[in-house]
């Protein structure tokens, strides 16, 4: 019975890391899309965010002083001096609460969405590629 | 062990048990996927209904001939659009996990209209990224559209119903259901699935034991067939393989090892069973894959030659031969050389069945040792006597081979008395015992059984009840041996080993040569006769008077006595001649230091005719009848 239970964890696990896994491969193309040059990224995630963006091979500083992208997943308050950076937010709601937060990547009905706000893109002197064209907002909704 | 038909009852029974479990396993998996796709069909048939019932319920919120849409009425309308997602949160169940409504912008990017989720619930506006082109087709074909989400965890399948105003798809109606629905269906039929996985472990477990006890039942054959020494069948497989074959396609050696005691008397068993495996390599190279050799008994091998012709047969023969001969065994710290003889049956078909044309091969191979050994001899030019002859031969010897090994061979004992009448020793006479429980007489079977291995072991018994007699009774006894048999390493090794057990009464042992054959090898007869002299045998000259080269046995010979010829004696009284012979054997016994026996005494006549004539013992029906002692 403790190997079932045991196995089926184990399987739960998977399942669920398999559904962050897919996140942090879109999360490093977005960052690489935000800034291309060898971006090293700061997040607020406290799970296991951190260790899944380092397996997709980004750079991730402790301080968010020396990061060039801030990843936020809450509605916490970034230090002062980081407040001047692009940030990528985690959840929609969260392009309004961070007026530097240039892009938006969440789960809307079981189904992953990506947002780009042009005018923020254009502040940080961001282009996009014209693949990303389709997720191009002129405002928050 | 599993019997063969056994065996292929239950292969069968397995093959028609898992293919019912497949069938089982394809119902059940069809079943399931029917039922889920009648539980969608049903799912979707209520979801077009309660769409339609929207639809209704959205034309009578506005206002009659109004043309916008619907995104322009919900941007004017919040309200409207709030009681919408009321309406819509209605159909929220466990399996409906989202309903809401999008509408395809200027750059075919959807948007939400309303939602009705509490949880995860999206803004107006909002857009929404839809990785299928279904969304967008629906706007053309206007018709209701199921999608199967499979790369969507969360989702299993998303009903899509168009609004339609104006005859233009305005927006679309989205139902998302969860993948509840297939997890549902699942947990109806896991119990039987279970079930099902149980009989299949079950299953698995006895079709792997099964397994494992036909790969054990081959290997335990496989060795049971082989001998391990040798590497070669053994008789058992013999038997089996025998029933398989047409014999008359084959033709049988039987290769014996020539003084093959010696290697282990001398060498010790370890170098005899290594010179046994190497001769059993030599002899596989020599034939081909068609051709079998098996283990017969201790340094007997047994040939089996897939071809009727002779030539063949015998070039085989003689190549096993001359390899062994000339093969080097002094690696082995053995400077002598070997030799095999060989027997070869060139028509076993012909023997009533396989078991006699073995004893042919077998009778063939005792000729070529007693023709010298180191040589083969084959039935090829006897085969009419073998043909013609009666089967009393090969019932004869069948017959006493049984007897010998189910102790049916006993002796009687006749008395041989000095001429004060007192017991001197017993003539060990040998009887066998038929089916009947009758006693055979040697007139009925010896001269059947001469030059068969038969013969020896009837020799070897003979001088075992002879020598238990003398170790229980302390008496003395005779017992007839031949001269062959007196050159037959095998039998007066056997004999000495007897004489070594008897101790100090091994000198009670006497042997009467029975003077049947000519001397071929004098020289190895005198050295046998000087060995058991050394034991306190004594030897003495059977039918003396008859026969050939009874001068020569006096002379080449160091004879004790002897024992005048029955024809002689029972004429004594009658025939001048007879009485001439009997006195001149006897003058010559004395002057050679010799004693005399008369056999075939049978009245006071003969006995006292006989003690006239300076007999020294007597034996016949007058004196006693053989009798056994017990």
């Amino acid at each position: 019975m403790i190997k079932i239970i045991t196995v089926l964890l184990i399987l739960s696990l998977t399942l669920n890391a398999s559904e962050k896994e897919y996140a942090a491969k879109i999360i490093k193309n977005l960052v690489e899309v935000i800034d291309s040059s060898n971006t090293s990224v700061w997040t607020d995630d406290d799970s296991d965010m951190t260790g899944l963006l380092e397996r997709k091979q980004l750079h991730v500083v402790k301080t968010c002083k020396n990061a060039k992208v801030l990843i936020l997943s809450s509605d916490k308050s970034i230090p002062k001096h980081c407040i001047d950076k692009p940030i990528l937010v985690l959840d929609y709601a969260l392009l309004e609460k961070h007026s530097n937060a240039v892009s938006a990547f969440f789960w809307q009905k079981g189904r992953p969405n990506i947002v780009f706000i042009k005018k923020r893109l254009q502040r940080f002197s961001i282009s996009l590629p014209s693949t990303y064209d389709k997720y191009l907002e002129e405002q928050i909704w | 062990m599993v019997k063969g038909n056994n065996r292929a009852v239950i292969v069968f029974i397995l093959l028609v048990l898992i293919g019912f479990l497949i069938w089982i396993k394809m119902y059940i998996t069809q079943t399931h996927d029917t039922l889920y796709k009648r539980l969608e069909s049903n799912a979707l048939q209520n979801m077009k209904g309660i769409s339609k019932n929207i639809e209704r319920s959205i034309s009578e919120k506005l206002d009659t001939g109004n043309t916008h849409t619907l995104y322009d009425v919900f941007k004017n309308n919040p309200n409207l659009r709030e009681e919408i997602e009321e309406e819509l949160m209605l159909f929220i169940s466990t399996n409906v996990q989202y309903v809401y409504l999008v509408y395809k912008d200027k750059k075919d990017r959807f948007r939400f209209l309303a939602d009705g989720s509490s949880k995860d619930k999206a803004r107006f506006n909002q857009k929404i990224d839809f990785d299928n082109d279904n969304y967008i087709d629906i706007y053309t074909i206007k018709k209701d559209v199921a999608i199967t989400q499979n790369t969507l965890e969360k989702l299993s399948i998303t009903y899509l119903y168009p609004i339609v105003r104006q005859g233009e798809v305005d927006s679309l109606l989205v139902f998302d259901f969860s993948s509840n629905l297939k997890s549902d269906l699942k947990k109806i039929l896991e119990p039987v699935q279970t079930l099902f996985m149980f009989i299949y472990i079950l299953i698995g477990i006895f079709i792997i034991v099964t397994l494992i006890q036909t790969f054990y039942y081959y290997q335990a054959r496989k060795r049971s067939f082989v001998d391990k020494l040798t590497q070669t069948y053994n008789r058992h497989y013999l038997r089996h393989y025998l029933k398989t074959i047409d014999i008359s396609q084959y033709q049988i050696i039987m290769v014996d090892f020539d003084y093959f005691k010696k290697v282990n008397d001398h060498y010790g068993h370890e170098t005899g069973d290594i010179v046994l495996s190497q001769s059993a390599e030599v002899m596989k190279t020599l034939i081909r894959g068609e051709d079998k050799i098996f283990r017969y008994g201790g340094e007997e091998f047994l040939l089996l030659i897939k071809s009727t012709d002779i030539v063949v047969v015998e070039e085989v023969a003689e190549r096993i031969r001359v390899a062994i001969h000339s093969y080097d065994f002094s690696v082995y710290d053995m400077p002598t050389q070997l030799s095999v003889s060989l027997g070869i049956n060139t028509a076993p078909a012909k023997a009533r069945n396989i078991g006699e044309a073995i004893k042919i091969a077998d009778m063939m191979l005792f000729k070529a040792k007693d023709q010298g050994r180191n040589r083969l001899v084959s039935n090829k030019d006897l085969k009419k006597v073998y043909v013609e002859d009666t089967y009393s031969i090969r019932d004869t010897i069948h017959n006493l081979k049984e007897a010998i090994e189910n102790d049916k061979i006993m002796c009687h004992y006749q008395k041989i008395v000095n001429v004060e009448s007192q017991t001197y020793k017993y003539e060990a006479l040998v009887r066998c015992i038929d089916h009947e429980g009758d006693i055979l007489y040697p007139n009925h079977f010896l001269a059947e059984i001469m030059h068969t291995s038969v013969y020896v072991d009837l020799s070897k018994r003979v001088i075992d009840l002879s020598t238990d007699m003398i170790r229980e009774r302390s008496i003395s006894v005779s017992i007839n041996l031949s001269i062959v048999d007196l050159l037959n390493e095998e039998l007066t090794d056997y004999l000495i080993e007897k004489l070594d057990s008897l101790g100090e009464h091994s000198s009670h042992l006497s042997i009467e040569i029975l003077e049947h054959e000519e001397i071929h090898n004098l020289e190895g007869l005198k050295a046998i006769i000087d060995r058991l002299h050394q034991y306190g045998v004594m030897f003495a000259i059977d039918d003396f008077g008859s026969g050939y080269a009874n001068f020569q046995y006096l002379i080449e010979l160091k004879i004790d006595c002897l024992k005048i010829d029955g024809s002689l004696i029972e004429k004594v009284c009658v025939s001048e001649e007879s009485r001439h012979i009997v006195k001149a054997i006897i003058n010559l016994a004395q002057e050679m230091n010799m004693l005399t026996i008369a056999e075939f005494v049978s009245s006071q006549e003969v006995h006292d005719e006989v003690v006239s004539l300076g007999i020294d013992y007597m034996q016949g029906y007058y004196i006693s009848s053989p009798e056994t002692l017990s």
